[in-house]
């Protein structure tokens, strides 16, 4: 039984040793890293390949994954524990890796207690260049396949969504100037997209009866237009406003990269829109009373 | 034996319950029955030609048609309130939530009732009312507290307890309905699709009805993971289902000195992605409320502000924190990671002739990274003064500052001054009421990719005329000009617009009618371009058929012709199209 169990043993640390004398491993990350670790395990940020080459014979060898990640500085920030490494499977021939199999946030050990405290309170990474470094070890003893680790840099950016500035927040306008024109303005996206970005203003009547969201979420916008680059735009609004009743509207901007993507957001539901506004239009202004420095006669509050 | 035993068992407690409210009302002397609100159905319909019909150069911006139904009674019986709340329309336009416009695409599925029901258009709620005790049903927009949850409208059902000091809330229900995700190929469109939100709350604190309050709040989102059979996983992708726990503290107090205050901590625990691997080695469960993974993440905010109000004056400032990963679905759309603090004032000088309101404040984005701070100053004043009864003006002045640290920083500065004097006089047969408005405004912005520094100086000039005429009361008219220009530089890019309106009002005593109308014409330059032109008109009508019952329609018609902007192509040289609005509603009142 000894020599059946040792000439087993023998044949599959031959066997490995074989196959791992030829395994090649690409690491591709791409740009902008994804924002949230948690989006790692999505292929559209980039993957791990690694390929087998048994010279036409089909095989298999069990591997796992030695993680480095490495500041600006090349200071290192985290590293992979081997013990407790996830084993693959992998067979001839090329096997894809999502990028979380190869950052094994689960199996990291930091020794920046300021970057736990980033991952722990935003599930992301602060804003840096990093470098990525992996290594593939034998999944039986835990031996160096690749000898030498495999490093890719990547970018890592935290978006901020832009600010709506004017009109601000539960205001009036006076009609008889709206009815021309409303100016919207709002900041920019932080940092700023190296491409470039598109604001697309969305503006939704919120009709009689009906709550700021509820028509934010449901209405169609009475105007929806794109611009680039800048962070203004004067709307000729074309309503009648002077009609005896004050019209409320929630406005907000949907900054999208060049190719329409929204920009990551907390809420991936969100679709890169910004915190929406609200504002009114009013035929009737009062200026003599009231906590916000204008209130519109008619009645209607924001 | 038993099973009969059970049924008498069940019947008698059917007739205890059903003749509970009964008795009830009875142990009270006289109720009275009322009812009171309102109900109505609107009618908006929309069309719009151009002229040529091809290439599209103008989008349509309403829905062909758009009709709501409001149905909104109180029927009180004694100290039974039953308040209906139902605002409704068959129609799905949804932009700003799934299926994000799509629902008019060819061949995407048509809402079933579920979706219908929950779809944010409509609102279908009761909220039957006992003394203390409240039932929420159906459609509710509750808020809770600024950091919990408040402006969503989430359908289900829940209850409002408030025995004495005592407060006790509970609500659960679906704030989004699932869509599956949908691909068009003609015309090429994807639909990601979105998953079942629910979010179940609850509240319990201690209240004294406009002195104070302290209670704590806990607020459990979730999104259903088998709510959507395949999701897409390329470019776009679906949504992730997402998790979402929030436990905040409120305070609250008012007194009869004068001061109040409220304050607010909070702490979020959000997992990113339901299906993501677990345990998370740095982010701890909280059970029973919520299991962290892989894309979990915590943290905290807070809310703070007190002042004092006197009879002319009021004086506050508050304070708010969010941190980068505080995160609730009961406002999602709410930015996070940034501080903001604000000192506000109101108050009356100058013999009350004087109403001075103004607000300054900071607010630093991306607070968490001091290298990539952003700070924006915040300061707004407007000061109203009456000298005497026929002159008085508003002066206004907003500074809203945006800056990113660094010499490739990012900077949007806007300063805006705005005056109006009005004055008014009389003659023996008629008044008359003059208003002008100038506005000056400067925004400096950093445009991209260029990123060079732009300046936009705006000049807003408008003159209003309003008179009066005292044999004729029932006709009410007014007038006005306005003349914009906008500069911005280095590119010198001008923007000029001219507009004249005026509105003509008449008032039927007999009929109970009131007409009116309304012409406004208007002139736009953008350099280098000819002029476009456009004519609003609208004529109106508001009808009281009965006591109880009126009747609001309106026709708009809009016609704008472009000068040779959109050119080429040729064909589009003096482009022009023309929308046409009627809008037309009843509304009957109940009650007296």
């Amino acid at each position: 039984m000894k020599k059946i169990l040792f000439f087993l043993l023998t044949i599959t640390f031959l066997g490995n040793y074989s196959v791992l004398a030829q395994v090649t491993v690409t690491l591709n990350i791409n740009y902008p890293a994804p924002t949230y670790l948690s989006d790692w395990n999505n292929s559209r940020g980039g993957m791990v390949t690694v390929v087998l080459n048994s010279a036409g014979q089909q095989e298999t060898a069990l591997v796992k994954f030695r993680t480095q990640l490495q500041n600006s500085n090349g200071g290192i920030i985290a590293t992979s524990k081997d013990a407790t490494a996830r084993v693959y499977t992998i067979r001839s021939g090329a096997t894809t890796f999502t990028l979380d199999k190869a950052l094994q946030l689960e199996n990291l050990q930091f020794s920046d207690g300021a970057i736990v405290h980033r991952i722990q309170t935003s599930g992301r990474l602060p804003a840096d260049n990093y470098t990525l470094c992996v290594e593939l070890l034998s999944g039986l003893n835990d031996v160096s396949i690749t000898k030498v680790p495999v490093c890719r840099p990547f970018v890592q950016i935290n978006y901020q969504l832009p600010y709506l500035l004017i009109p601000t927040d539960k205001s009036w306008l006076d009609a008889n100037i709206a009815q021309s024109l409303i100016t919207f303005r709002w900041s920019s996206l932080v940092p700023m997209n190296r491409e470039g970005v598109v604001y697309r203003i969305q503006v939704f009547e919120i009709l009689a009866g009906q709550e700021p969201m509820q028509a934010f979420r449901s209405n169609q916008p009475i105007l929806e237009t794109e611009v680039k680059g800048t962070t203004q735009y004067f709307w000729r609004p074309q309503l009648s406003f002077k009609d005896g009743v004050p019209h409320v509207f929630i406005w907000t901007v949907q900054t999208v990269d060049l190719k329409g993507t929204p920009v990551p957001s907390l809420d991936e539901n969100n679709q890169g829109r910004s915190e929406p506004h609200v504002f009114g239009v009013c035929d009737q202004l009062k200026h003599d009373k009231g906590d916000t420095g204008a209130e519109c006669a008619a009645g209607r509050k924001l | 034996m038993k099973t009969q035993r059970q049924y008498l068992s069940i019947k008698r407690g059917a007739i205890v319950l059903f003749l509970l409210p009964s008795l009830l009302l009875n142990a009270q002397e006289t109720p009275k029955f009322s009812i009171s609100g309102n109900m109505g159905v609107s009618y908006e319909g929309y069309s719009v030609t151009t002229n040529p019909s091809t290439p599209t150069f103008f989008t349509p911006r309403k829905p062909t048609t758009l009709i709501r139904f409001m149905f909104q009674p109180v029927v009180s019986f004694g100290e039974f309130k039953l308040p209906f709340n139902f605002n409704f329309s068959p129609m799905r336009n949804n932009f700003g939530s799934p299926p994000y416009g799509f629902g008019n695409l060819p061949g995407f599925p048509k809402q079933n009732f579920k979706q219908w029901l929950t779809n944010p258009m409509n609102s279908i709620g009761v909220n039957p009312t006992y003394k203390w005790a409240e039932l929420q049903l159906g459609t509710q927009f509750i808020k809770y507290s600024d950091l919990s949850t408040g402006d969503l409208g989430i359908f289900g059902y829940g209850f409002s307890l408030k025995p004495g000091k005592i407060r006790l809330k509970y609500f659960s229900g679906v704030s989004q309905q699932s869509y599956q995700p949908f691909v068009s190929l003609v015309p090429p469109a994807t639909f990601v699709g979105s998953y079942k939100r629910t979010i179940t709350m609850g509240q319990i604190g201690f209240e004294q009805d406009n002195r104070y309050f302290a209670g704590f709040n806990l607020v459990k989102s979730h999104d259903d993971v088998g709510s959507i059979a395949t999701p897409l996983t390329g470019i776009p992708s679906t949504p992730k289902p997402a998790e979402n726990f929030v436990l905040s503290f409120v305070t609250r107090f008012n007194t009869e000195k004068g001061w109040y205050g409220q304050t607010e901590f909070g702490t979020t625990i959000s997992t990113r992605d339901i299906t993501a691997l677990g345990p998370n080695p740095l982010v701890k469960d909280f059970k029973p409320y919520i299991s962290t993974n892989l894309s979990s993440f915590r943290d905290h905010a807070a809310q703070i502000g007190f002042g004092k109000k006197g009879k002319d004056w009021d004086i506050g400032i508050t304070t708010k924190w969010l941190g980068a990963g505080y995160y609730t679905m009961g406002y999602s759309f709410v930015q996070n990671d940034r501080l903001d603090y604000t000192l506000n004032t109101r108050f009356n000088a100058w013999k009350k002739k004087m109403n001075v309101v103004a607000s300054i404040g900071e607010r630093f984005g991306n607070w968490s990274n001091a290298g990539s701070r952003t700070k924006q100053l915040i300061a707004n004043t407007n000061i109203f003064t009456q000298f005497n009864e026929h002159f008085s003006v508003n002066a206004n002045y907003n500074n809203f500052g945006f800056q990113t640290p660094g010499l490739t920083g990012i900077k949007n500065v806007g300063n805006d001054l705005g005056i109006n004097p009005s004055y008014n006089w009389s003659t023996t047969s008629m008044s008359h009421l003059m208003s002008l408005t100038y506005n000056w405004s400067k925004y400096d912005e950093t445009v991209f990719p260029a990123n060079t520094l732009t300046s936009n100086n705006s000049h807003t000039a408008m003159l209003m005329y309003v008179p009066t005429f005292f044999d004729k009361p029932n006709i009410s008219t007014d007038f006005s000009a306005m003349y914009f220009q906008n500069v911005t530089t280095p590119l010198m890019t001008k923007l000029k617009i001219y507009t004249v309106s005026s509105s003509l009002g008449y008032h039927f005593p007999k009929q109970k009618i009131n007409l009116r109308g309304q012409l406004q014409y208007n002139i736009t330059t953008i350099n280098p371009f000819t002029a476009s032109k456009n004519l609003l008109a609208t004529l109106g009508a508001d009808w009281n058929l009965s006591k109880r019952l009126s009747w609001t329609t309106s026709m708009t018609a809009n016609i704008f012709k472009y000068g040779n902007e959109l050119a080429p192509p040729a064909t589009l040289l003096s482009a022009r199209y023309m929308e046409s609005t009627l809008k037309t509603a009843l509304l009957y009142k109940f009650g007296n």
